[in-house]
């Protein structure tokens, strides 16, 4: 009886060891700062690292707006060092053919994103397309440790976009100039796309269908292919020397040219991470 | 290089084992194992939707794996090799690739017992912890790490383990997940105190502890302009209790897990504490068999990563309180754990009408009745203006005794009979509501079906026989609200969300020769989907060979889109169509 009195004696030291649980008392949330990003913005010759967020998502999806909203918070964290895309595609985002969702906000190059990648569900997300805990497909709520870890790390590379718009054509002439501030092994690739916000068009959502939804950062086309062209010509990332890549588009009537972006990105093609991502307002030179 | 040099070493004690079996060496070595191929084909199927772009030139998926034992004197080890090259439709597509994703070796006398490497292990019920696997779910949470069992003296059993759990090929590193941290204890009152041994009630006592360390990242929202970070538990820990009385045909079972604070994705960062409580009582005896059952859980995701929604990565497992049924027809609305919240009860009668009786016949009948309801908590909101749910507060309010909204309900009967010596007829009925707005997050409520099952088996002679089935699932366009929150729908059919897709109907016939030939054709046809472009045939046709422990099958037609589910953890398997090749063995 004794030897069981033992046991049972250390069998619960043991288990008061293992419930050691850290009991988190009220208020959950700590205010920490200001939300309008990460205070002022870099100095003229500061390199910054910028965040790629591809939000895949679709107007049929309920679960879709949450995440927009995640998307949101971590835009407001970090101002513009995250660039935020918002690509419709999958299975929320086939339009129907009457009714609310006549819209089709899905684009080739969206399509060919989202078969590559192969979400599992909706909302899913890329962070740089960059592996985060063993994935690359991130669920919202990995999102925010995903932008973390990939904001932390130095800058490799600058992209500077200059846009020149001429309104009767509505043409775009667009060049992008990178610099890489490193030597890299592999060969890098530039893509370049389009983004609307401020499209005003209706919503599934946990609650029902909201017809005055606000969609931001929607992928309206890629300009350069799916998975874009070499960097310079040769996509090798010498250290300091100047690269440049122009393209012309000619944007589409229904586009809002007033909300819309350009966003330049550069990526290991073998990896496939993103190293550096810009955004500028269309109508910005 | 760890895991190369772990493989290595695993081949070679299995090349000994091979040669020692052969030279009769002591410690009676032995070797066993099985292999499973199982590949599909994909083509385009128009009616289906599956098309050459979506299939992106995926003609074909393989899932396999070889699975080999070895055991000599006190120690056992193993290894599984594993190939999804791509993974099936379905499976997620991070399990492509291969490799060896399961090895252990392990140590063991009366007393102790020693794993190092993957093991799979359940406390309880399995509420508090569970790891396993199972092939056609695509599941494996397996351990890795150590364990050991401690039985100091009979009828006191201790456990103790520490590992990380599988997810897909990526190992632990940098903290990608959770380290997970358990004990169990159970005694066996009858076993240890003499005064009980001759006691006609056994009682067994049982506890667990649980602990997950996660080193966590910041988290943060921002409201009106400020931003907050939230306030991580790094280690979060559950208890749990658990007692068994048995006397007689009687078994008692009941089972209470509390877990503390968790908040995480699959809550929405709430840090409500989880509840769960099982309860079941049966009774058993020539002829008869009843079971009685209750459940209550609430917030009881506990998963070794902060981050994750999927099912993997799970630390706990919820045992559920609905029947696992064979027929196709019934599976087409399968019931899911919800891991969030519900309540549920089950009751379930098995009769044989004695042979010999005017009822019974020559061989007696079997007659079951099964009855499942599963039933949302009654969450209400922890203050005023706080919405239910809200990240970043306890959550909710939901009290024991009050429910919310009808998850599930299904009532089903079989009759059994063996008609002569050459004829087995069984006749089945299912009734379900099935809430497919929660249980698959689709558009709709609830889906109301009845599914009429015939199985008739003509076994010819000693060799051949003959097995045909048919079955009905209805959706009745209109029904009757039961439950006084359901409003009664008056949507015209095609209107109406909650017919799903519709009724169908289905046909079977089987072949057997005996022990070694097996022919299958089958329809399913969804002749009343509200869409009449989608009122579909689902054919299959199939052959089987069957010589020892091998096991040769084919089969050609389409797959509907769907839930496949055991045990309340589900797969969503897409539409397709193609050719089906198994291949396996053991020995």
């Amino acid at each position: 009886m004794k030897k069981i009195v033992k046991i049972f004696s250390l069998f619960a030291v043991f288990a008061i060891l293992m419930t050691a649980c850290d009991i988190v008392e009220e208020p959950y949330l700590k205010p920490v700062g200001g939300g309008s990003g990460p205070g002022p913005g870099p100095e003229p010759d500061e390199h910054v690292k910028k965040v790629l967020l591809e939000e895949f998502t679709g107007h049929k999806c309920p679960n879709c707006p949450e995440a927009a909203i995640v998307a949101d918070n971590l835009k407001a964290v970090y101002g513009e060092n995250l660039v935020v895309l918002a690509v419709h595609a999958g299975f929320y985002a086939i339009p129907s053919a009457s009714g609310d969702f006549t819209a089709d906000y899905r684009t080739p190059a969206g399509n060919e994103l989202n078969n590559f990648f192969g979400f599992a569900g909706y909302p899913s997300g890329l962070v740089n397309r960059a592996d985060y805990q063993g994935s690359k497909v991130l669920f919202k709520d990995s999102w925010e440790g995903a932008v973390e870890a990939q904001a932390a790390l130095a800058p490799q590379a600058d992209i500077a976009i200059e846009n020149i718009w001429n309104d009767n054509t509505r043409l775009l002439h667009c060049m992008l100039e990178t610099t890489f501030l490193e030597d890299l092994e592999g060969v890098y690739n530039i893509c370049l796309l389009i983004t609307e916000s401020h499209i005003v068009s209706p919503q599934q959502t946990m609650q029902g269908i909201q017809t005055d939804y606000i969609h931001n950062h929607v992928l309206r086309s890629y300009i350069t292919c799916t998975w874009g062209d070499p960097v310079g010509t040769s996509g090798q990332a010498l250290s300091g020397v100047k690269q440049t890549n122009s393209y012309n588009f000619t944007v589409p009537a229904a586009w809002d040219v007033d909300h819309c972006e350009v966003v330049a990105f550069i990526y290991n093609t073998v990896t496939l991470e993103i190293i550096q991502a810009e955004e500028k307002p269309l109508l910005s030179k | 290089m760890i895991l190369r040099f772990t493989t290595v070493s695993l081949l070679i004690v299995l090349a000994i084992a091979y040669n020692a079996r052969t030279q009769n060496i002591p410690g009676n070595p032995t070797v066993h194992g099985n292999f499973q191929i199982d590949a599909q084909t994909y083509h385009p199927d128009e009616a289906l939707g599956i098309t050459d772009s979506l299939l992106q030139g995926k003609m074909m998926g393989m899932n396999s794996y070889g699975d080999i034992r070895f055991s000599m004197w006190r120690f056992n080890a193993g290894i599984r090799y594993e190939a999804y090259m791509p993974p099936l439709d379905g499976f997620d597509e991070q399990y492509q690739g291969h490799g060896i994703p399961y090895w252990f070796v392990e140590y063991g006398d009366e007393k102790l017992q020693v794993t190092a490497g993957h093991f799979y292990e359940q406390f309880g019920m399995g509420m508090i912890l569970r790891s396993y696997q199972d092939w056609d779910l695509g599941y494996d949470n397996s351990l890795n790490g150590f364990r050991v069992k401690y039985n100091p003296v009979n009828g006191l059993y201790f456990k103790g383990l520490i590992g990380t759990h599988r997810y897909y090929w990526e190992p632990f590193k940098d903290n990608n997940r959770g380290v997970v941290r358990g004990l169990d204890g159970e005694m066996v009152f009858n076993d240890i105190f003499n005064a009980l041994k001759e006691k006609k009630t056994r009682i067994i006592l049982g506890g667990s502890f649980v602990s997950k360390y996660e080193k966590m990242r910041t988290k943060s929202m921002v409201i009106d302009t400020i931003r907050y970070e939230y306030q991580l538990p790094h280690n979060v820990a559950s208890t749990a209790g658990r007692i068994t009385l048995l006397r007689g045909g009687f078994n008692f079972y009941t089972e209470y897990v509390h877990k503390f604070n968790n908040p995480s994705a699959f809550n929405n960062f709430i840090y409500k504490d989880g509840q769960a409580l099982l309860s079941s009582l049966s009774y058993s005896q020539k002829g008869l068999g009843i079971y009685v059952a209750a459940k209550r859980i609430d917030n009881m995701s506990y998963k070794s990563r902060m981050t994750e929604l999927e099912d993997v990565l799970d630390i706990n497992y919820i045992p559920p309180l609905t029947k696992q049924f064979v027929y196709s027809l019934e599976n087409i609305y399968p019931y899911a754990t919800q891991m969030d919240g519900e309540a549920a009860i089950q009751g379930q009668v098995v009769y044989t009408i004695p042979r010999g009786s005017k009822l019974g016949g020559k061989y007696g009948t079997k007659l079951e009745f099964n009855y499942s309801r599963v039933h949302g908590l009654d969450k209400q909101p922890v203050a005023d203006g706080i919405p239910v749910d809200s990240t970043g507060t306890l959550g909710y309010k939901a009290p024991w005794f009050s429910f919310g909204d009808l998850y599930y309900q299904g009532i089903n009967f079989t009759f059994d009979k063996r008609i002569g010596r050459l004829f087995k007829l069984t006749l089945e009925y299912l009734q379900s509501i099935y809430n497919i707005a929660v249980i698959e997050e689709h558009p709709g409520k609830k889906v109301y079906s009845h599914v009429f099952l015939a199985d008739f088996t003509w076994k010819i002679n000693t060799t051949n026989s003959i097995r045909f089935e048919g079955g009905l699932l209805c959706i009745p366009e209109y029904y009757i609200a039961t439950s006084l929150k359901d409003p009664i729908p008056k949507l015209k059919k095609k209107d109406d969300p909650n017919l799903d897709k519709g009724d169908w109907a289905m046909f079977m016939v089987e072949y057997n020769i005996a022990p070694k030939w097996f022919f299958s054709i089958m329809d399913q046809y969804n002749y009343g989907n509200p869409d009449k472009d989608m009122r579909l045939h689902y054919y299959t046709a199939s052959v089987a060979y069957v010589q020892g422990p091998h096991r040769f099958a084919l089969a050609y037609g389409r797959q509907r889109e769907g839930l496949i589910c055991v045990g309340g953890i589900c797969r969503q398997v897409p539409a397709s169509s193609g050719f089906t090749i198994n291949v396996s063995t053991s020995f």
